[in-house]
């Protein structure tokens, strides 16, 4: 059995009904009688659109000249392991492979050889995600098309570049 | 019952029971009502805004919002997961229903920090497609799978210690 499995068979009885319960309609009712929906005032509507535009255009500006570039400094990969992505951007698949201390990009060559039985989706680049939660960073080799290097690729998907030494050893 | 009521009906009689259930397992059942009350005030106050398709990772990230507030609101902690921790078989399960594997399973997941149990209890204890998971979760896919991957073996590494060996697959 693995890890998914298990977890799945000790989750807690289904609730099915409570919709439908006294106390569910009691919530329910509640919910409307503590609010009403908010009726959009044309202006209010305009002025937080573009409010909210600008902030969208500052942080996307933000982001585009950060993401792209390396990653930050002591980023570390702390499993070593390395991922490869079917698609650039938001991918359906991700399929982590085992820790090696291989070129990250010929493991996911590799990996769409063997797995997906076909020709990788050339070029290949190595970008750099970085968590928010003091838990490191992860290697994730992505298909560039139709981009020409790595930069602007990982730029696209929303990463750093992956720097050479780490995708020359993801292992170290 | 004009537009706006019927679409709050039917929020609420296709997705209250899989928030209660959602929010019981991780605040328990005495709040779970509560919470769930909550979610769709929110969700009554910006019916405007839930957008069309996406209803379930809307309600299911602002239950999980709510919920994470009120723990850390509360000074003894995660309740739940403390009475995980201390979870006894007088707690109704059939012991021939593997409850004592359940109970080991259920302290590593107490044990493992909240971020991971978070991604594992909102992907394998609700019915979240991985990309609505994500959104729950306010990240993206690639982290997001970058994060369940490394989740699950750290479960899978506290399982070992206990001598429940789970088969940890190579991850999508």
């Amino acid at each position: 059995m693995n890890v998914d499995e298990m977890v799945r068979r000790a989750a807690p009885a289904r609730v099915d009904g409570w919709a439908e319960s006294a106390q569910g309609r009691t919530v329910l009712a509640g919910v409307r009688m503590r609010s009403v929906p908010r009726k959009s005032r044309t202006v209010r509507r305009i002025v937080g659109a573009v409010a909210v535009t600008g902030a969208l255009v500052g942080a996307s500006a933000a982001a585009w000249g950060v993401f792209g570039e390396e990653p930050p400094k002591g980023w570390h990969n702390p499993t070593g392991g390395v991922a490869c992505a079917d698609k650039l951007g938001q991918p359906r698949g991700l399929y982590i492979l085992q820790p090696s201390d291989a070129n990250a990009i010929d493991q996911c060559r590799d990996w769409w050889r063997t797995e997906r039985r076909t020709e990788p989706p050339e070029p290949l680049f190595g970008c750099v995600i970085v968590m928010d939660d003091n838990d490191g960073g992860a290697l994730i080799v992505v298909p560039g098309a139709p981009f020409k290097n790595a930069a602007d690729a990982c730029r696209e998907a929303g990463m750093y570049a992956a720097p050479p030494e780490a995708i020359a050893n993801p292992g170290r | 019952m004009d537009d706006t009521d019927e679409r709050l009906e039917r929020l609420f009689r296709a997705h209250a029971d899989g928030l209660f259930r959602y929010v019981a397992h991780r605040i328990g059942v005495e709040e779970a009502g509560d919470v769930v009350g909550d979610t769709f005030v929110v969700a009554w106050r910006k019916l405007d805004r839930i957008p069309s398709g996406d209803e379930r990772a809307w309600l299911y990230g602002v239950a999980r919002r709510e919920t994470l507030s009120r723990v850390r609101k509360r000074a003894r902690g995660d309740a739940l997961y403390q009475r995980l921790l201390n979870a006894g078989p007088q707690d109704g399960a059939d012991i021939a229903d593997g409850v004592l594997a359940r109970l080991e399973l259920w302290r590593a997941l107490a044990e493992l920090g909240p971020a991971d149990r978070d991604i594992l209890l909102t992907t394998l204890w609700t019915e979240l497609t991985p990309a609505e998971a994500a959104r729950v979760l306010g990240c993206s896919r690639p982290t997001y799978a970058v994060k369940l991957h490394r989740a699950r073996r750290r479960l899978a590494r506290a399982l070992e210690e206990r001598d429940m060996s789970p088969v940890l697959e190579s991850v999508r």
